[in-house]
């Protein structure tokens, strides 16, 4: 063994957060570039993201990026989710971040040409991959 | 020198990622996943293993304030 690493994950790519959202079956609409998407709360009220994320017929989850950070930020009436979808946001935050992951994971094997030699999906994802490069 | 080298990923339910490199000595190893932690965020803990130093000259100065005995 050389090195290990952990790793916390940042949400910072659209194009891993879509994949994550189809594994969890979400319906959603991303905004055109330059342009927002409303995003419905509490009694109708809206507020304006780059996704819109419908987690139920009358409650969505709005996709916002921090530009201080450079990451994705959900905003949500939480508790409006919670009863209409039936899963509350630590809940959401972790499946999603779980998927993101996944995706992220996985497009950079890709991009470097690493053989999979073993993918398991269970309550913890493992890949291993090998490489002589 | 072609060796090979394995890359293991563990991706926890919180969605926290742990990579473990095996057969890469020294900064190599660095440099192999380097790119995906910068893609997935912020690197929490990273430890090296006795393989590490294999190639790599290390200087460890440990003082001690007190002057000991």
């Amino acid at each position: 063994m050389s090195h290990f690493t952990s790793v916390k994950t940042k949400i910072k790519q659209l194009a891993s957060l879509v994949r994550a959202l189809k594994d969890l079956n979400y319906d959603f609409q991303l905004a055109e570039e330059g342009q927002t998407v409303s995003v419905r709360g509490y009694q109708g009220q809206t507020t304006d993201a780059v996704m819109c994320i419908k987690a139920s017929k009358t409650y969505d989850i709005g996709v916002k990026l921090n530009k201080e950070t450079g990451t994705y930020e959900f905003v949500a009436d939480w508790w409006g989710v919670e009863t209409t979808r039936g899963v509350t946001e630590e809940e959401f935050i972790k499946q999603l971040t779980r998927r993101y992951s996944y995706h992220v994971v996985k497009q950079e094997i890709e991009k470097k040409g690493w053989q999979v030699e073993e993918e398991e999906q269970g309550e913890q994802i493992h890949i291993r991959v090998g490489t002589w490069s | 020198m072609a060796t090979k080298k394995t890359v293991s990923f563990t991706i926890d339910e919180n969605g926290e990622v742990k990579i473990e490199v095996k057969g890469a000595p020294g900064e190599d190893c660095m440099k192999l996943t380097k790119e995906i932690e910068e893609a997935l965020g912020l690197v929490e803990e990273r430890s090296m293993t006795s393989e590490y130093y294999q190639q790599e000259e290390t200087h460890i100065e440990v003082g001690s304030g007190d002057g000991g005995t």
